[in-house]
């Protein structure tokens, strides 16, 4: 790390002690703010060449710009002092202005011998190439460390546990197996854990059983859909062109993307992958005809070059400044996700804080522009490889000779048909007229002489055609429709032509690449720049030239070359730049924080060694994707608890690994989990990306809510979709290289109020209402129940006893069989042994015998006082009607009324009655058992001590069965949602809240299925609540 | 000005401060809403980021560089270009030539209506206010405030396509998108004063987006909480704002405190994760910002003057005036940068400018002048800065034949635009284009100038405000050539 911070100039902590040398203190000041027009350019201004100590103190036109030791005499101070120097906005900030003046004062020293002479351009020093990035890769020894109470498992550990105990910590204990089983499934597949996966690993107490769920979700067909993601954010996927408003889409992308998720899915070597995208066509033989699907991948792995936005896709009026466009968003993209260089500035003039050179840039374009040819440029309609083989074209052409078989006979049918209605409707004319309009309408209509056109204007009844046939005879015109309709339903049966966009270069056409002045692409200057890596990306002398043409190949083969030398296995930048993505995606947080930019302007890494151990490890290992995750998941770093114990953990930032932080899921994983909660998730793999569309209000949503997963709807730049990029997902300009997550009332916004989430809650309800397994969480539910009951489960249809010495009911049991209107003893009535009690929704029938009686039960929900109105009647003038009573559980017998062919009202006023207290009403046949039918309609309003009434009417209220109880539909809707038990505490939360917004909704008169609507909402909070968008 | 000289009444409309919003507003004030306030109001005095990083990524107001003069924006975006030698920018050279040959180079857009002869505006200039500001016939509102404004007669962009002059006003550099607006960068820098309101609004236009689309509010590579939230043109103006209805009121009550209580025991089994802490808070936040933002948009609580004096009351300036009148609302109430955009581009007048530029002037004319008058009387002029602009001018050249359908192309060379208050300097006109107003020659003023000294209104340094992205110190002027336009400074 020798001039680690150089930049960053640390002035401040400068001492007069310190050996200042102009290469490693001064000059990187200069080439930021002075060598541009003093050494570096292709003019010298003033001719003073600031590059060499030396030839600063020569000087130029004003003289020396320094002198050794005294600083008040040095220009070059007074000049930068003044702000005279340099003469743009960006002045030379006064702490690096004391670094050059306490390097003048103490003699202005270089570092080592300087030449005479220098070649034109700023060269690269040798400070410049121990900077740390530019550095081989070594395989660094892991810490030796005496393991103690801490679990050393992988080489990893050593790295992380050797840096927290020089801080006096140690790891966090193991997160539980809960906590285990969500973090890797949804950092593998982005999805949660399924019940049958959870119950699995659970029961599995063996020594592998962590490691058995790992292989099992990296062998999950999802693991290649998460993990592209994260590629396809570098890579700056996108479906569509990004010109302009109109942003064409691009049909056929999305085979890159699929390209992507197999090649994870099958770890394919990440040697592999990088050689195919950066150059799939030049591994692929030509002529591109009849191609394998092996073939067919390689080609649409060059999609990667072909994701930047295409402003010429709908021509533009200067093609060739969007063409240039499209070569610098490449080569963006290629340096950003393989080398985490920003290679951009060096466009224009030398980089100014990185050795790039001007000519490294063009170096590099040189690679890429014999297939993004701007001199012979390409739309992105013209850049397509047609996926039709011999066999579809002849297929194709087949079924066209039939199809124009079907046609001859359908136009000689038409003719048929017209001349036989013709003579039909001749007959209508008078017969004189006959041969002269015959002998026009035969006549070919545009050999009708004026007499004849004449005549047929002035009888248009006469001058039939295929298009008004119909008017004539709908029978004959059918039946040609129908044969019309068989042409073209042959017709469609012929194969669709699909492509893939590909980059590849033309056969033979080797364009020159040139360097631009000032970056400008209209001012190419000098002789043709070859092909080749960045000179500091190799020691000295030894960087990658690249043959302007591989013999080989048909094409250049420059970017094969490229790609090959890029895998090597000993480039210093790309192995580098993966292992930190893929630590990064793990961890939340890169070893380096800067994943795109490993030069000056980056961060540096917290655990170089760790990130040097993780790069070797790739080529060590095969370029296994698969194997760096499982190094990194089986290590105990990754296997910590994330909950910070305050009292003994001072790593508050978590900066050095001391937990494992807790995150919140990234757009596409919260999207996807909440449709597995709803039960809507379509898993289907692949294929063409799901169109979006604005709803009524503006929001971007996927057409016709197609469920799949976020990965496969439609990209469109300017149409990205609402629900993703509100949760940070990146609407692509050029590419993504880490999504920064925000928190904002937008978020909250949309989880509150979207149609998305409102839709997904439902039917996240509706799953819990008919799924919910009878039985389900039994032990923490069934003590809930009789506190939580529903407004409808206060009533219970039954029958028994009354004792009327006692004035209490002696017995009570439910009606076992409800018909869909009533509940009673069984199908058929009488039952056998229940006989003829009956209750349906306004009253019932009596029972037989006093151990008979037709009881309608309510049950307090809550303490109050408690007011019945109602009214008995008895409508028959048969038999002795029948006697009410009502009776609760505390105050015994409260009232009892008879009605015979009469009706009697059955008010009770002020009963104080406290949760679980019974109110019944009690119909019995008196003495005789003939015409026991009777209505009974009593409205309840029990007023609690807070002063809120709550209303029941019996007729209203009257339900079947409910099935599945509240508390076990809330502990189903927990388990659901957070893949794990609820306990008692959180059921009886979840049983208020919707408790409480069925006595809303009723007050209210909402017109809704209230138990539904509740539930949907406790759903919803489910799905907004921090446990389900943060994973732990 | 103090308020008891305000010749309008003092009503319950007048802003409130944050925390007595949050306090009366429906839900009340949670402990942890009363919390994070107290934080926010110490936050002002922390220092803001350590060196190498970026500004917390939240809305919580932030210090300024040094001492703002202004505190908010409002942005009249022109799209389209209007005329300068029509309407700002007065040219007895040009009307004297009217009709002869242009000795000068003209780089036309539509080369084949393209026409070298002079084109004097059809239009009377004449001076107004004691500054005697020259203005056209067509501005008779914006004559009636020039004492007020800065005509900038002097803009410059170099480039004479929309998108291209477009995007250097807002991301700083010409033709470039992926970069964050103007509005982006001041919201990033300052944070906004409302927790309750969006920081950065876009009011959009009934005839839809305007030329350039959702690039005009976009924030680039910052994050998307600091993009324009779209005020749309009709109901629902906020997208999400509102539950459906037979959710609203104590059942989205319910709702929020129950989520409020399952993130409470969340939070409880992880201590100290920041991040949990300002969920909770951004759902308080949210529940705020549904009734702040219905009050704020409810322009019937304003009383008939006002209404007349936007032009509520005609149907030409019905909808620009309700903008503009909603603007002022926002600005009052904390939001940080309003823009008001036109549906596609009106002020494009490329043929029959006899008759469309007096259209587009009827219908922005008024409520423009209305806001400023408005602003001043309610005495935040002093604190909002005015901006009215387009991203180009006209040529002072035929399109087409000089008859009734003549029109002018675009020039990016010369035109003008109008700011006041937050520290202009009102009365006075400020830079020249050539005789015939063609090219920009006294006193040039780039959009990234123009974007300096906006940021010098508001305290912002454009050096010091840096966003690190791609590993690169970003900022709004990319470290081009940017001048702070002293000499229009109040």
């Amino acid at each position: 790390m020798l001039c680690a911070g150089v930049l960053a100039a640390a002035a401040s902590s400068l001492t007069a002690q310190e050996n200042l040398t102009f290469e490693q203190h001064v000059r990187p000041i200069l080439k930021t703010y002075c060598l541009d027009c003093h050494g570096g350019g292709e003019k010298l201004e003033g001719n003073l060449d600031l590059r060499l100590a030396k030839f600063a103190a020569k000087g130029g036109d004003s003289g020396p710009a320094l002198v050794a030791g005294d600083v008040a005499t040095s220009k070059l101070i007074e000049r930068m002092k003044s702000g005279e120097m340099p003469p743009t906005e960006k002045k030379v900030p006064a702490a690096k202005i004391v670094v050059i003046e306490k390097w003048i004062a103490a003699g202005a020293l270089a570092g080592r011998p300087e030449p005479d002479k220098l070649p034109p351009g700023i060269d690269i020093t040798p400070e410049e190439r121990a900077f740390w990035s530019f550095q081989p890769i070594r395989r660094p020894e892991p810490p030796k460390l005496d393991a103690g109470a801490d679990k050393i498992r992988t080489p990893i550990d050593n790295f992380i546990l050797a840096k927290l105990r020089e801080k006096g910590l140690k790891f966090s204990v193991e997160a539980d197996k809960l906590m285990l089983i969500r973090r890797v499934a949804l950092d593998l597949t982005g999805l949660p854990p399924s019940e049958q996966e959870i119950a699995a690993f659970l029961a599995d107490n063996s020594e592998q059983g962590y490691e058995t769920i790992v292989d099992h979700y990296l062998a999950s067909p999802h693991f290649g859909e998460r993990w592209a993601r994260h590629w396809l954010d570098v890579a700056g996927y996108a479906d569509s062109e990004g010109n302009g408003s109109e942003d064409t889409v691009r049909p056929y992308l999305w085979r890159y993307r699929d390209y992507v998720v197999r090649a994870f899915n099958s770890d394919k070597p990440l040697n592999q992958f990088i050689q195919e995208q950066l150059a799939g066509d030049e591994l692929t033989p030509r002529p591109w005809n009849n191609l394998t699907p092996e073939q067919i991948d390689k080609l649409a792995a060059t999609g990667f070059l072909r994701t930047a936005a295409d402003p010429t896709a709908s021509g533009m009026p200067d093609e060739l400044a969007g063409a240039n466009l499209v070569v610098a968003d490449t080569i963006k993209i290629v340096s950003s996700s393989l080398l985490g260089l920003t290679v951009g500035c060096a466009q224009c003039h030398d980089h100014k804080y990185d050795p790039i050179p001007h000519t490294d840039y063009f170096r590099l374009r040189a690679i890429f522009e014999p297939a993004l040819d701007t001199s012979h440029w390409r739309r992105p309609g013209q850049r397509l490889v047609s996926l039709f083989t011999d066999a579809d074209r002849a297929k194709s052409a087949a079924i066209e000779a039939e199809a124009e078989k079907l046609m001859v006979a359908y136009r000689e049918k038409e003719t048929k048909y017209v001349n036989e209605t013709f003579e039909k409707e001749l007959l209508k004319f008078p017969e004189d007229l006959r041969p002269k309009l015959k002998e026009a309408f035969t006549t070919p209509a545009d050999k009708r002489n004026d007499e004849q056109k004449k005549l047929l204007d002035a009888h248009p009844k006469a001058n039939i055609t295929p298009g008004v046939l119909y008017q004539y005879d709908t029978k004959l015109s059918d039946e040609l429709k129908k044969d019309l309709e068989k042409v073209t339903a042959k017709r469609a049966e012929k194969p669709i032509e699909e492509s893939i966009n590909a980059l590849f270069e033309v056969e033979g056409v080797i364009p020159e690449t040139k360097l631009f002045h000032r970056g400008d692409y209209r001012q190419p200057k000098g002789a043709a720049v070859q092909p080749g890596d960045l000179t500091i990306l190799a020691p000295e002398g030894k960087r990658l030239e690249i043959a302007a043409k591989d013999p080989m190949l048909p094409t250049s083969g420059r970017r094969l070359a490229f790609a090959k030398h890029l895998t090597s296995g000993e480039h210093p930048l790309l192995g580098r730049v993966l292992a930190n993505r893929i630590w990064l995606h793990h961890f939340g947080r890169g070893l380096v924080e800067s994943p795109g930019e490993f030069g000056m302007l980056g961060s540096r890494p917290t655990h170089p060694e760790l990130l040097d151990y993780l790069a070797s490890e790739l080529p060590h290992s095969g370029w296994s994707l698969k194997k760096m995750h499982k190094l990194i998941m089986l290590s105990s770093v990754y296997r910590q608890s994330s909950r910070r114990d305050p009292a003994v953990n001072t790593d508050i930032e978590n900066a050095l690994y001391s937990r494992f932080p807790i995150r919140r899921l990234d757009a596409e994983a919260l999207r996807d989990r909440i449709l597995v909660a709803s039960g809507k998730l379509d898993r289907t793999l692949f294929g063409k990306p799901v169109p979006v569309e604005e709803d009524f209000v503006g929001q971007v949503i996927t057409k016709d809510e197609q469920p799949r997963r976020s990965i496969y709807l439609q990209t469109r730049r300017t149409k990205p979709v609402s629900f993703l990029t509100t949760f940070d997902a990146p609407v692509m300009t050029v590419n993504c290289e880490r999504r920064s997550p925000s928190t904002g009332a937008q978020q909250s916004l949309m989880l509150m109020n979207s149609e998305f989430i409102l839709k997904q809650a439902g039917h996240f309800a509706q799953r819990v209402r008919t799924e919910t397994p009878a039985g389900f969480a039994k032990e923490v539910a069934q003590p809930l129940e009789g506190k939580f009951a529903r407004h409808a489960d206060a009533w219970q249809f039954g029958y028994g006893s009354y004792d009327e010495g006692a004035n209490r009911i002696t017995q009570f049991a439910l009606l076992p069989h409800f018909t869909g209107s009533s509940w009673q003893g069984g199908a058929t009535l009488p039952d056998p042994s229940i006989g003829w009690v009956i209750h349906h929704a306004g009253g019932g029938h009596a029972g037989a015998d006093a151990a008979h009686m037709t009881i309608r039960r309510w049950v307090a929900p809550q303490a109050g006082a408690l007011a019945i109105s109602g009214k008995l009647k008895h409508g028959s003038p048969n038999g002795d009607g029948v006697r009410g009573r009502i009776v609760t559980s505390r105050q015994g017998l409260l009232g009892e009324w008879g009605v015979k062919n009469s009706e009697s009202a059955s008010d009770v006023a002020n009963i104080e009655v406290q949760p679980g207290d019974t109110v019944d009403f009690v119909i019995d046949c008196r003495g005789d058992v003939n015409s026991d039918s009777f209505e009974w309609n009593a409205d309840l309003s029990l007023r609690a001590p807070s002063g809120e009434v709550v209303t029941w009417n019996s007729a209203k209220d009257f339900h079947g069965p409910l099935g599945i109880s509240l508390p076990q539909q809330i502990a189903y809707a927990w388990q659901v949602a957070y893949e794990r038990p609820a306990t008692g505490e959180e059921i009886e939360l979840g049983c208020r809240f919707v408790l409480a917004q069925l006595v809303q909704l009723r007050a209210s008169g909402d017109k809704t299925d209230h138990e539904l609507t509740s539930l949907t909402s406790l759903c919803q909070q489910l799905l907004s609540s921090n446990e389900f968008l943060y994973a732990d | 000005m103090g308020p008891l000289t305000l010749p309008i009444q003092m009503t319950t409309n007048l802003p409130k401060s944050r925390r007595e919003f949050l306090a009366n507003s429906a839900f009340g004030i949670g402990t942890f809403a009363l919390a994070h306030l107290l934080k926010e109001d110490n936050l002002l005095a922390e220092t803001p980021s350590k060196p190498g990083e970026n500004l917390p990524l939240d809305l919580r107001p932030k210090p300024a560089n040094f001492a703002p003069k202004a505190k908010a924006m409002i942005s009249l975006f022109m799209h389209g270009g209007p005329s300068h030698v029509d309407l700002l920018d007065p040219k007895p050279e040009l009307s004297a030539k009217s009709g002869t040959e242009y000795g000068g180079d003209v780089i036309y857009s539509f080369v084949n209506r393209a026409n070298k002869k002079l084109f004097g505006t059809p239009w009377k200039f004449s001076k107004h206010g004691q500054c005697g500001t020259d203005v056209s016939e067509l501005l008779p509102n914006i004559a009636g405030i020039v004492d007020d404004i800065c005509v900038l007669r002097s803009m410059h962009t170099g480039h004479n396509g929309h998108e291209v002059s477009i995007r250097f006003f807002h991301g700083g550099m010409a033709g470039i998108t992926g970069r964050p607006t103007m509005g982006s960068w001041i919201v990033y820098g300052l944070g906004s004063e409302s927790q309750s309101l969006p920081a950065y609004m876009v009011l959009s236009d009934p005839a839809g987006h305007p030329v350039d689309g959702t690039h005009n509010w976009s924030s680039g590579f910052m994050p998307p909480l600091y993009q324009g939230t779209v005020l749309r043109a009709q109901e629902p103006r906020i997208l999400n704002l509102d539950a459906p209805p037979q959710l609203r009121g104590k059942l989205q009550q319910q709702n929020l405190s129950f989520l409020a209580e399952l993130n409470k025991r969340h939070a409880a089994q992880h201590p100290g994760e920041a991040d949990l802490e300002s969920r909770i808070a951004s759902y308080e936040l949210a529940a705020a910002m549904q009734t702040a933002a219905k009050e704020a948009l409810d322009v019937s609580q304003e009383p008939a003057y006002i209404h007349k004096l936007y032009g509520l009351d005609k149907d030409a300036t019905r909808e620009y005036g309700t903008r503009c009148l909603i603007a002022r609302r926002l600005v009052e109430r904390g939001v940080r940068f309003v823009q008001m955009f036109l549906g596609g581009q009106p002020w494009d007048t490329h043929t029959d400018i006899k008759k469309r530029l007096p259209e587009i002037c009827g219908r922005t004319d008024q409520p423009a002048a209305a806001l400023v008058i408005d602003l001043k009387q309610r005495g935040l002029l002093d604190s909002t800065v005015v901006h009215w602009g387009g991203e180009i001018g006209r040529l002072p050249v035929c399109e087409g034949d000089l008859n009734d359908t003549v029109g002018r192309d675009h020039n990016g060379q010369g035109f003008s635009i109008w700011l006041a208050g937050g520290g202009i300097k009102g009365g006075m006109t400020y830079g020249e284009t050539d005789e015939v107003g063609h090219k920009a020659a006294v006193n040039i003023v780039t959009p990234n100038d123009y974007q300096a000294t906006i940021f010098q209104l508001l305290g912002l340094d454009p050096q010091k405000l840096v966003y690190h992205s791609s590993g690169r110190e970003q900022r709004l002027i990319d470290n081009r050539p940017a001048r702070v336009v002293k000499e229009i400074l109040a």
